[in-house]
């Protein structure tokens, strides 16, 4: 489980710099199953520092992504606590 | 009793309504990197363009040298494929031909009533990470602050296409914002001989949206200009939305050239 843990983690901070921002999400969501992958969210950091700009349609705040992604690692926190698949692993 | 459903212990049950020390510690650092990067102006903004510059310039490189080994490889798809292009560029070359000559007769009749006559400089760059990299609708060029490159400065698409204009500026690296981040408003010009003074709204992917009294004729195919000196084209108009419940019509009109396709741009130099 570590070693796909570092897979994955390598393959979304590599898609930050390389791959549209939907792979990216898909590695954050790979990373959430494998793992707490609380990664995620210092790749967010990494997205809205190398390509966040102020816009107005996403309230002028460039940190769009740090904020999807903590949203989607306390959410998937509280999913697994009630999943079968997560007990005695979280 | 056999059940399909997790029993909770009274503990468990418990900690699921306290906030884990995890949350508050990966909270604070990511206020501390955030923190950082405000007090140093964008310093690791800067490491990460530093960082990403010959990544970036690898996988352009990389990209090239695949599509070379293909070359000779092409089939069908893909011959109808730059068929279609290569029909889209006549289509484009013909409209700039036309707007480039209106253009540059207002501008030389503009510069000389100004008395600021004098070519606007510019210097070439490469698209390094293109606009799908985030939904900020930026893209990074290979040229920044060593090249002269400040901010705000135009960006131009292809001859007088103007796209956007740099965001941040990092030494060798630059941000551009389009024109058509959702929500940016951009002051135009729609039409060619009587043009009418609007603000486009963009919605994204070198789109945009413009509301306008429906007494205004506007068709498909006509111009929209910046308004600024030597300030180039916006777009072109696709569609008009008129309803006839509502007094505005909704001028649709997307940049000329493919914004995803970019390879190279042209950055204005002040």
């Amino acid at each position: 489980m570590t070693l796909l843990r570092i897979v994955l983690a390598s393959l979304f901070f590599s898609s930050v710099f390389f791959s549209p921002w939907v792979i990216t999400v898909l590695f954050a969501c790979m990373l959430l199953i494998v793992s707490s992958g609380y990664e995620i969210i210092f790749g967010g950091l990494m997205l809205d520092l190398l390509y966040g700009v102020a816009v107005p349609a996403y309230a002028g705040v460039p940190l769009l992504f740090t904020v999807f992604f903590c949203i989607l690692f306390v959410a998937s926190f509280y999913i697994k606590k009630h999943l079968m698949f997560y007990h005695n692993r979280v | 009793m056999k059940t399909s459903f997790l029993r909770q212990s009274k503990e468990s049950r418990a900690r699921v309504g306290r906030i884990p020390r995890a949350f508050a510690v990966i909270g604070l650092l990511v206020l501390i990197i955030l923190g950082v990067n405000y007090a140093t102006f964008g310093g690791l903004s800067r490491v990460l363009h530093t960082i990403g510059n010959p990544l970036w310039k690898a996988q352009a490189r990389a990209g090239g040298a695949v599509d070379g080994v293909f070359a000779g490889f092409k089939d069908k798809q893909s011959l109808r494929e730059e068929n279609k292009r290569l029909k889209e560029e006549i289509v484009r070359l013909t409209f700039s031909s036309i707007s480039a000559e209106v253009l540059r007769h207002e501008n030389e009749d503009l510069r000389r009533l100004l008395q600021r006559e004098g070519e606007v400089e510019r210097i070439a760059a490469a698209v390094l990470a293109r606009p799908s990299r985030s939904l900020y609708d930026t893209f990074v060029v290979d040229v920044g602050r060593k090249n002269g490159v400040v901010m705000n400065a135009r960006v131009f698409g292809a001859g007088d296409i103007v796209i956007g204009t740099v965001a941040e500026v990092y030494p060798s690296t630059s941000l551009v914002s389009l024109y058509s981040t959702p929500g940016r408003t951009t002051e135009i010009f729609v039409g060619d001989d009587s043009a009418i003074s609007a603000e486009a709204v963009g919605r994204g992917g070198g789109d945009f949206e413009v509301k306008l009294p429906r007494g205004v004729e506007v068709t498909a195919g006509t111009p929209v200009f910046s308004p600024l000196l030597q300030g180039g084209i916006l777009g072109v108009v696709e569609d008009v939305v008129a309803l006839p419940s509502n007094s505005f019509q909704t001028i649709l009109f997307s940049s000329p050239v493919n914004i995803q396709s970019l390879r190279t741009v042209a950055v204005e130099l002040q």
